[in-house]
């Protein structure tokens, strides 16, 4: 049996007239007093998390009001991050019991192994492609990118942008002076044609 | 929730509101737009860290801009609005929508205004 209070109304423990424990709590379903005489009573020590700010900006995963590392999806990714190939379990996570943080670690590691298994890594499409030919070299997307991801490939003397690491925000193609970049499927001809295919509608 | 707004809006799809050019936004106002607006992420959350806040740059540098070149302001605007928030976003739409309406055609179509001021003249005076 599992009865959830809330802080306006605490259980009350007290001692019965017979000497045993008396516990009264409000069920918040039945929205009546439920009274129960247990021979024990044990209280769970409160779980903090552990400073998780530093930790969580390198990693770029989020974090809940608290400090626990939230997961991608409650239901369909649980021991995911938002970020691909970085997992959780246990404590970090919200304040759970010994086995339910084993079950969660074993299913981390699932998670895992089937990342680790592919022979190869199929990245999304959306990503930056720079243009050698146009590159000035003037930094601006290297200094732009939140996540430094161009580097300058001094063999061509142009920024060079990891398709597997690019996340396809496309802020480096906006801020690119040259207009040396461009976001696969997000082009500047692609975005100008719907504008103006849709402004003449 | 269907949820109505104008159906004048038209919506384009970009993967942050850090791909938003100022190239883009001109663009829109020289194929005919009356007005454009700009719907990222809330400040701070930010999926890509800080595309929003590029943004947010590029459309305040632009409506000083408008000034210059005889557009009014008011035509650009950005909101900052979270995936929840949908009454919100048909409340912007709409807002931006009456906004157009009541500007006029842009003075990027000369004609349309032209005939769009006399209208208005006329009503005033009948």
């Amino acid at each position: 049996m599992f009865i959830r209070f809330d802080l306006e109304n605490k259980p009350k423990v007290e001692q019965a007239a017979d000497g045993g424990l008396q516990v009264t709590v409000l069920d918040h379903i039945l929205g009546l007093p439920v009274v129960l005489r247990p021979d024990l009573l044990t209280l769970a020590s409160a779980v903090v998390p552990n400073p998780t700010e530093e930790l969580g900006e390198l990693f770029k995963v989020s974090r809940n009001a608290e400090g626990f590392f939230n997961e991608a999806h409650a239901k369909l990714r649980p021991v995911d991050f938002a970020s691909d190939g970085i997992f959780l379990a246990g404590l970090a996570h919200y304040p759970k019991p010994i086995d339910e943080s084993i079950a969660q670690a074993k299913a981390a590691a699932g998670r895992a192994a089937t990342f680790l298994a592919q022979d190869m890594v199929q990245v999304g499409g959306v990503v930056a492609v720079v243009d050698p030919e146009k590159c000035a070299v003037c930094l601006t997307c290297v200094r732009t990118c939140p996540f430094n991801v161009p580097v300058i490939d001094y063999k061509v003397d142009a920024a060079y942008i990891d398709p597997a690491k690019c996340q396809g925000c496309g802020v480096c193609v906006s801020e690119c002076p040259g207009k040396a970049i461009q976001l696969k499927h997000f082009t500047d001809s692609q975005i100008l044609a719907q504008e103006l295919a849709l402004a003449a509608g | 929730m269907r949820l109505q707004y104008s159906p004048e809006i038209r919506i384009i799809l970009i993967p942050c509101t850090g791909r938003v050019d100022i190239l883009h936004l001109l663009k829109a106002f020289e194929g005919g737009a009356d007005a454009v607006f700009v719907a990222g992420c809330l400040e701070g959350e930010c999926h890509y860290l800080t595309g929003n806040i590029q943004a947010r740059k590029r459309v305040a540098k632009l409506k000083k801009d408008f000034e210059q070149m005889g557009l009014e302001p008011e035509r650009l605007e950005m909101f900052n609005l979270s995936a929840a928030e949908g009454a919100r976003f048909a409340a912007i739409a709409q807002e931006m929508a009456e906004r157009a309406y009541k500007l006029g055609p842009s003075p990027v179509k000369p004609e349309q205004r032209k005939a769009w001021l006399a209208a208005q003249a006329q009503a005033s005076a009948g």
